[in-house]
């Protein structure tokens, strides 16, 4: 590697802020999607805004690629640098800055790990709402570049709907505040365009994040069932009545055996073909009567069991299986392809079985645990990696999969992010034009492509393997013609 | 009420399909004719003043309802429709969009997007921004495109539904739009309470803030503005209750307990009333600032502006009628040395041209919505001067 631009980089940030051994490089050779390795070529780890600034400045200068890298715990290889180039480890910005209650919000560095937040605020009697089931590691900047969700986004909404401002560096080392404490904007709402913008659009430095106050009741319970299909027929009941859950949330067979094996053992009945959790919150009154309701449509699916949390470490193991499931089915196999496609919730009953049938034609064991209530699922499917056959018939299934879902209505991605992993299944909902429009919005934030290429965007057959980033020609009707870079 | 259009245009169009819009689109671009894109009309005072637009393309065609899957908790309805008629239809099966725009009755879903509109359930469900999934739309060079979907959840791409939501019709005109929907609260209740000074009314909230009640909406009105609305003369609050029976009755009781001068509210119309903007008056001004911020900000609009203000206290929100420019100026000041900002959400188009309609302060923003507005609508022909 050029011994200049790692000069230069360690007199921005500091001797010992710069990685550069090959080695020391495998540790960022992929994300949480450990399907697809690249190492990059350094690892810098800034502190401030301004030396962020600093190093997007040289890198464009030099045409590096760069991006921002927070837990690694990306699900779509967000975090893969796919050309090598340079990845800024945020690691070092992890303070919360400021805790400003009056205003119900807290100001943080973006590598701030998502539980911190709440815990932080927590004996104010606040909280941070969207909780991935990796809060206790991904952090803030990851969590806005995805949008990250969780069980609780049915009643409470993504992270977009939880930001209310960013300090951000854009291509050319622009230092841009983007909203702030006021809850209204003038003109575009660039603070909800970035969120979910997969960190392609510049880095986060810093966020200011809405706080919710903690909810006077919660009460949880578990379902079992002996069939997915009357679990899933309970999920669109309680849907269907009105209701809307804090969380509802569903367990297969398969993944139910996986965590009672593991030491997150949560008491799951083990002989269920599905289980659901379902919490309520908010407040007290008229909460017991919402339950009986909810506990009457489990009966009437024919619920073989029905449990209710007494008390808050029940509620916490409850809880523990499910936020530790993905963890628990390691023990199952290898490796694990979380595919996170959404189906209108209503389908759930009828394309549930499909999915399964569809694993298991080619093969592959399939568990599945997922956010029934929004009709976002999660089947995990297991695979050893070091078998490239077995490899082959799970990316077969996985896109035949893609396909039962966007033909049912639904998305391609419901939360972990399209990244480098789904950009080839986007034109699956998006047509050439909306995808050309995408690629102008992308422009104006990140002109030279070189933050985070190579995500999101399908690949052009024309630049085929190449990786380098790619000028697209876009003319206007006076014949002008405008050059946009799409990566 | 909708008022003789409050802009210039040499002609109107109606189309019927979004082939015959793009159409009118393109041709407006190749001759570089400028639209305005409109519902109702019910907002076209909003933004900047322009002498005069082409053409005025009036959506009220497009009012159709695509889909509705009422399991799904999902509609998509062409943008002309009106929100108030959807809302109807929406009501059948006890479900809504969650909120309460302006103007609803007159209102089309699109001109609500479009500006983002809200009223004061913004507090408890948030923006209209929040409901919207998916859109349909035709961009200043004639390119059709859509963002979203029609799912409840969904990271596919940019969510580009959260750029054009508020963005007046400069992007990109909306033909059709996807909403997520809420079931309908079982109960709902307005209840209201008097006291002698702003800086009561602003503990009060903080105080409801820092409890476990869960208001949907938070109104103020000032003395003038409270008799206006045939209440006593008293520093008023409305506090919108939406919960199931039991839950809306719990937080009535904590209310009485607490509040001076608590009653209920008499009866809904009351609700829509303070939702209106009072016409009486030429110029409206909206100022947004943190919510701590609101008792001093709301200091200096007592000293200047007209006595009858309205605020949103949970949002930050006041709004208040000026008499001169130079007031504007000053407050818009305090505002944004607050952290917030003041626009003049109406005035008469002579007034417009004297002042800077929108306020914005932050530079750097501006230059990206500019930059974004001319990759969309290369050519500047959408709306062209409402916003910047
Ligand atoms: C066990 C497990 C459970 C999970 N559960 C959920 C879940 O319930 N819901 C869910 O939504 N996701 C879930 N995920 C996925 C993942 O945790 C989230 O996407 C998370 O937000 C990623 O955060 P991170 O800090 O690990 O980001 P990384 O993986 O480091 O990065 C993700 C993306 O964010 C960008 N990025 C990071 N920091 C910045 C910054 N400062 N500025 C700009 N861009 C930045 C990166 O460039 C990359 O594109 C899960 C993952 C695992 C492993």
């Amino acid at each position: 590697m050029d011994r200049q631009l790692i000069r230069q980089l360690k007199q921005i940030v500091g001797e010992r802020y710069v990685l550069s051994d090959p080695a020391e490089m495998y540790v960022y050779e992929c994300d949480g999607l450990t399907l697809h390795r690249k190492p990059p070529s350094l690892v810098v780890l800034p502190e401030t805004a301004q030396q962020i600034s600093e190093i997007v400045q040289l890198a464009e200068g030099r045409s590096i690629a760069y991006l921002a890298r927070g837990a690694g715990t990306g699900l779509s290889g967000g975090a893969l640098a796919v050309q090598g180039g340079l990845i800024l480890q945020m690691s070092r910005m992890n303070r919360i800055l400021e805790i400003d209650l009056d205003n119900r919000c807290v100001t943080v560095e973006p590598c701030v790990v998502n539980l911190d937040v709440s815990k932080a605020v927590l004996p104010h009697g606040f909280y941070f709402a969207p909780d991935p089931s990796s809060q206790m590691a991904s952090t803030i900047g990851g969590n806005i570049a995805e949008n990250s969700g969780g069980p609780h986004t049915l009643k409470y909404g993504t992270t977009v709907n939880h930001v209310l401002g960013l300090d951000v560096v854009l291509s050319g080392g622009r230092i841009v505040q983007l909203g702030g404490k006021s809850s209204d904007r003038l003109g575009y709402d660039l603070v909800g365009l970035f969120v979910g913008s997969e960190g392609t659009f510049g880095i986060v430095t810093k966020a200011i994040l809405r706080l919710s106050p903690i909810p006077q009741k919660v009460k949880t319970f578990l379902a079992a069932y002996s069939s997915v299909r009357e679990a899933s027929q309970t999920v669109s009941d309680i849907i269907g009545a009105g209701i809307v859950p804090a969380a509802l949330e569903m367990l297969d067979r398969l993944t139910i055996q996986a965590v009672e094996d593991s030491v997150y053992a949560a008491g799951y009945p083990r002989d269920a073909e599905a289980v659901l959790l379902v919490e309520l919150d908010g407040l007290e009154a008229g909460m017991e009567r919402l339950a009986e309701r909810i506990v009457a449509l489990c009966r009437q699916n024919a619920a073989t069991e029905i449990r209710i949390a007494r008390s808050n470490e029940e509620r916490e193991k409850l809880w523990a299986g499910r936020k530790k499931a993905f963890g628990a089915m390691g023990r199952l196999m290898p490796g694990l392809y979380v595919q996170d496609a959404v189906i209108p919730r209503s389908s759930l009953p009828e394309l549930m079985p499909k999915i399964n049938a569809i694993a298991a034609g080619h093969g592959i064991a399939v568990a599945n645990v997922f956010h029934a209530g929004d009709g976002n699922l999660h089947p995990n499917l297991l695979y050893d990696g070091q078998d490239p056959e077995q490899i082959q018939r799970v990316l077969q299934a996985v896109e035949e999969i893609m396909k039962l879902c966007v033909d049912a209505g639904g998305s391609i991605t419901g939360e972990h992010g399209v990244g480098f992993e789904k950009k080839d299944f986007m034109p699956m909902i998006f047509s050439p034009e909306d995808l050309d429009i995408m690629g102008r919005v992308k422009s104006v934030f990140n002109p030279t492509g070189l933050c985070n290429p190579q995500k999101i965007f399908p690949t052009s057959k024309s630049c085929g393997e190449s990786g380098i980033p790619y000028k697209i020609q876009y003319k206007t009707l006076d014949g002008k013609t405008e050059e946009i870079f799409r990566i | 009420m909708v008022q003789t259009i409050p802009i210039r245009v040499k002609e109107v169009r109606e189309p019927r399909s979004v082939q015959e819009l793009q159409d009118l689109v393109r041709a407006a671009c190749a001759d570089r004719r400028t639209l305005v894109p409109t519902g109702q009309g019910t907002k076209l005072h909003w933004g900047n003043a322009v002498p005069e637009f082409d053409l005025l393309v009036k959506m009220t065609a497009f009012d159709a309802v695509v889909e509705y899957h009422p399991a799904d908790l999902t509609v998509t309805v062409q943008a002309g429709a009106r929100f108030s008629e959807v809302q109807e239809l929406l009501k059948e099966n006890g479900q809504w969009i969650p909120a309460d725009p302006p103007y609803s009755h007159q209102a089309t879903v699109g001109g609500v997007v479009a500006c983002n509109s809200d009223g004061p359930l913004r507090f408890g469900y948030g923006p209209v921004r929040d409901s919207v999934i998916g859109m349909r739309l035709v961009h200043g060079d004639g390119t059709v495109s859509k963002a979203g979907g029609k799912v409840v959840k969904n990271v596919a791409g940019y969510d580009l539904c959260k750029l054009y939501a508020g963005s007046f019709g400069t992007l990109g005109i909306l033909t059709e739009i996807s909403f997520k929907l809420r079931p309908l609260p079982e109960a709902t209740e307005t209840v209201l309470a008097t006291f002698g000074s702003f800086p009561e009314v602003y503990e009060a909230v903080s105080r409801i803030l820092r409890s476990p009640l869960l208001p949907v909406a938070l109104v103020h009105l000032s003395p003038e503005a409270a008799l206006s609305r045939g209440l006593q003369q008293a520093h008023t609050l409305l506090v919108r209750l939406a919960e199931t029976a039991e839950g809306v009755a719990w937080q009535r009781e904590a209310l009485r307990a607490w509040l001076p001068g608590f009653d209920l509210a008499p009866g809904d119309d009351l609700w829509e009333r303070c939702m209106e903007r009072d016409e009486r008056f030429p110029v409206t001004l909206r100022a947004s600032v943190p919510v701590k911020e609101l008792a001093a900000l709301y200091a200096e609009l007592e000293q200047i502006a007209e006595s009858e203000i309205v605020s949103h206290p949970g949002t930050g929100r006041i709004y208040a009628h000026a008499p001169a420019l130079p007031e504007v100026r000053e407050l818009r000041g305090a505002a944004q040395r607050m952290g917030g900002s003041l626009m003049v959400e109406r005035a008469p188009e002579g007034w417009k041209r004297n002042v800077d309609v929108w306020g914005f302060s932050n530079a750097a923003e501006l230059e990206l919505m500019r930059t974004l507005k001319a990759r969309l609508d290369p050519h500047h022909i959408l709306n062209p001067g409402r916003l910047f």
